[in-house]
């Protein structure tokens, strides 16, 4: 899976769940891009696969929090 | 440990030079992020809910920040959680600059520590810089945003370390 259909996956539904989801796009897409400018999924290693999903779910639990105050 | 205010333009070296440019960008933007946020994989995103007690809660881990070089692997859904059991009384010290952040105000501070790595024998002194401002990624309240680095000398000596670790056998 290459990047532009991980951000369409996971991405967009991220951004559906906040005022501002253009903003949650941007955030993901410059986390995957921090990985020496990789963007293709199949680049990524398993390790490197885990962070990116555990640092979007950690910062959508933090950003549904902001969200409610 | 000592934490002190300290003004950006007064931090030296590269470190000084990253926290700076990360300050310049939160005054361009007003805060709000956007993808060309400086130093992105060095950063740490928390919750501002914070009370001054403990760190508040972690999100966003940059592959190359602090908190994951200290970390050393240790990888999961809370990471606050793990710095708080591992290290309470830095928990305890470096929490109140969230707080104040969470407040309005910029924090730019000089910490100084003494750590005892793993199979040393003698602690040894750490310095770092450190900038935590809010953080707005489109929703109503903002997250905080830190960025912690080595000071300028142990900076250097920190990336030398990191860029010769493959040599060295495990």
């Amino acid at each position: 899976m290459d990047v532009q259909a991980f951000l369409s996956k996971e991405a967009d539904t991220y951004a559906d769940l906040f005022q501002g989801g253009f903003v949650i796009r941007g955030f993901v897409r410059t986390v995957i891009e921090s990985y020496d400018g990789k963007s293709d999924w199949r680049d990524f290693t398993a390790g490197e696969r885990n962070e990116i999903i555990l640092n979007c779910h950690r910062m959508i639990e933090l950003l549904m929090e902001a969200e409610r105050d | 440990m000592h934490i002190k205010h300290i003004d950006p333009a007064n931090m030296k070296g590269l470190a000084g030079q990253y926290i700076q440019e990360l300050d310049a960008f939160l005054r361009h933007t007003d805060g709000v992020f956007r993808p060309n946020i400086p130093v992105f994989d060095r950063l740490v995103f928390t919750s501002s809910t914070a009370s001054g007690d403990h760190i508040p809660q972690i999100g966003y881990v940059g592959n190359r920040s602090y908190i994951k070089e200290v970390m050393e692997g240790q990888y999961g859904g809370d990471f606050a959680s793990v710095i708080r059991n591992q290290d309470p009384q830095f928990d305890t010290v470096v929490a109140g600059g969230f707080a104040r952040a969470a407040q309005g105000d910029r924090v730019f501070e000089l910490v100084e520590m003494e750590v005892t790595p793993p199979g040393a024998l003698a602690s040894v002194p750490v310095s770092y810089y450190r900038l935590i401002d809010r953080l707005w990624l489109g929703t109503p309240s903002p997250v905080l945003v830190n960025l912690t680095l080595p000071t300028s000398a142990q900076f250097h000596e920190h990336q030398f370390l990191l860029g010769k670790a493959h040599l060295w056998p495990n």
